[in-house]
């Protein structure tokens, strides 16, 4: 199964405005959607915030009007489409119940991206967020039954991602240093790993996005302190992933491969979705976007001479991106990645991080009097007698992060007990 | 005597740099670039632990400290550019300095003490010459994409160090 969408006809732009009542979709229903069709709808409409911002810095970036132009019309299609992807988000699911379908397209996005993932470097870039973001999945769980909700988080994930510790949230923060990757380059990179690229930062760049602004929704202060740590983690995630884009393109490169990318994450939708009214909202995007590659390709010739058939793949893209369940995955990515630490573009376990690393540093100045990722689980333990965990696959792999595990065994906290032992000494 | 041992030293180490400049200046093959560009990363550290140790000018220590770091990031980033495909077939840095550098290093550590800030200045401007050098070359016309993007990446860094140690010799 391939897709070019080089080789097919779009709607053309003229006929792509539609009248208000047209983009106020009816919402999902929050009880009945199924979680990856509300994953898809997370999802996508992260892909067009990102569409949207790009056209924006790419016209305060340009002086030719004629580019300006083309950029202020295809981006206010890009709004509409926007609208009416987020507006299928009920107003009756709250905020920390839409985080756990943020957390849940975290989780199960970038699993399958690290699982397609062609470049081995570019794989462990992948796995070392994945267990971040599996971690902020537990830890907003927790706080779902905190702040009474009235439903458990699996019954938004539905079971098929688990709930339980990644690499936890306390040891994310690290000095800014630490969260710059070495980029790929467009010429040598497979197309794969560029549309991986460029879709995870638009992912995380919404979660981020979505933190920045729903953070402060809450009453509870333990929840307001929740979100501002993991949007702080949001914060790293965005400038890791922003670092792998191969950053000598140019505005015009730029801006056809975002709406490759559109084309080909709309086609992916459009292939897995269930719910037959949100799949022909695929079908329909997919259809201006093929129209918005088009323009922006004959752009491209007009105004670099450059064919953008000459970078992108002959062929098309080979899959759809598909959301589905990556249990297994993930367990083995637990056992493998947990102790990981990143020192510059590199990954190394923390017990190889020398005495004097600045991730220490870093985490005394901003730990230091109470985490709130930490503290949400000390109260749900307090309040319920446990934490709240989804697991459906047996113990937690890494039995340091078992409920009920010897949690002094595990590295990073057996890294910053020599770190106090040295202090001490 | 050490005044004149130093002298000796401080031309062999230019005699040295200004050969080696004019090396990197056509350095185009990947394996090549990989050699000297984790050759120089692994020079600046060690000669700016040897500053540390043996320097007492808050000027030159600020600027080892800064050497240390920044190249250790270089080093790194070397590092994560061979696990890519995009440099399937490239050949690993060598795990020790070439005889030119261990040989800086040597003048370096051998240095008289009061001579020691302007000899560690002079290599670096030397140093850094040469690293400028080689990754404007490559950079413009390397053979590997994704070293040509390293190249790109540090050679910024790597003119401000060179401005920098320009101004520090200066000031000594």
């Amino acid at each position: 199964m391939t897709f070019n969408p080089l080789r097919e006809r779009g709607i053309p732009l003229e006929r792509q405005f539609r009248n208000w009542s047209e983009l106020n979709v009816a919402p999902y229903d929050t009880h009945d959607v199924h979680p990856y069709t509300r994953a898809r709808v997370i999802f996508m409409n992260g892909i067009e915030v990102e569409a949207i911002i790009n056209s924006h810095q790419f016209a305060r970036h340009t002086a030719d009007t004629g580019i300006k132009q083309n950029l202020a019309m295809v981006r206010r299609v890009e709004q509409q489409q926007q609208k009416a992807v987020n507006w299928l988000i009920p107003g009756d699911e709250s905020t920390i119940a839409n985080t756990i379908g943020y957390e849940q397209v975290a989780v199960d996005l970038t699993a399958w991206l690290a699982r397609q993932e062609p470049d081995p470097y570019l794989t462990r870039v992948y796995e070392f967020a994945l267990l971040e973001d599996f971690d902020h999945l537990y830890r907003y769980a927790n706080l779902m039954d905190l702040m009474g909700e009235g439903r458990k988080a699996e019954d938004i994930t539905g079971g098929l991602t688990e709930i339980m510790p990644g690499r936890p949230t306390l040891f994310h923060h690290r000095d800014p240093h630490d969260t710059l990757r070495r980029p790929i380059t467009l010429t040598a990179a497979d197309t794969q790993s560029v549309m991986n690229a460029i879709t995870i930062v638009a992912a995380e760049q919404q979660t981020m996005n979505y933190y920045m602004t729903r953070g402060n929704i809450p009453e509870d202060p333990l929840a307001r302190a929740l979100y501002l740590e993991i949007a702080q983690v949001e914060e790293e995630h965005v400038t890791h992933y922003e670092s792998i884009l191969d950053p000598t393109l140019s505005w015009l490169t730029n801006l056809v491969l975002h709406e490759y990318n559109e084309c080909w994450l709309y086609w992916s939708c459009m292939q897995t979705e269930i719910d037959n009214r949100v799949r022909a909202l695929w079908e329909l995007h997919l259809a201006m976007e093929i129209e918005h590659l088009r323009i922006a390709c004959e752009m491209q010739r007009e105004i670099e001479g450059l064919d953008p058939e000459s970078y992108l793949p002959a062929q098309g893209m080979p899959e759809p991106l598909t959301f589905e369940s990556n249990k297994d995955y993930l367990r083995d990515v637990l056992r493998r990645t947990v102790d990981w630490a990143p020192y510059d573009a590199r990954f190394v376990p923390v017990s190889d991080l020398p005495d004097d690393h600045r991730f220490f540093d870093f985490q005394r100045k901003v730990n230091t009097g109470g985490i709130p990722s930490e503290q949400v689980i000390e109260r749900h333990r307090a309040e319920f007698g446990g934490e709240y965990r989804s697991v459906t696959e047996g113990d937690h792999p890494v039995e340091s992060l078992r409920e009920h595990g010897n949690h002094d065994r595990f590295p990073y906290l057996q890294t910053r007990a020599r770190q106090s032992a040295l202090e001490e000494a | 005597m050490a005044e004149m041992k130093d002298m000796v030293n401080k031309v062999t180490d230019a005699i040295g740099g200004t050969m080696a400049k004019l090396g990197a200046a056509s350095t185009t093959s990947a394996d090549g670039f990989v050699e000297q560009a984790a050759i120089g990363d692994a020079y600046e550290i060690a000669a700016a632990g040897i500053a540390l140790r043996r320097s007492r000018n808050d000027a030159v220590r600020t600027t080892a400290a800064r050497m240390i770091s920044d190249h250790t990031t270089s080093r790194h980033h070397l590092q994560a550019a061979l696990e890519m495909n995009e440099t399937r077939g490239v050949a690993l840095p060598p795990d020790r300095l070439d005889t030119r550098r261990e040989t800086m290093l040597e003048h370096l550590a051998e240095a008289s003490e009061d001579s020691f800030d302007r000899t560690y200045a002079d290599q670096q401007v030397l140093a850094h010459e040469e690293t400028a050098s080689l990754m404007r070359s490559y950079a413009e016309g390397g053979d590997n994409p994704q070293l040509r993007s390293v190249a790109l990446c540090t050679l910024p860094v790597v003119e401000r160090h060179l401005a920098h140690v320009k101004h520090l010799r200066a000031q000594l």
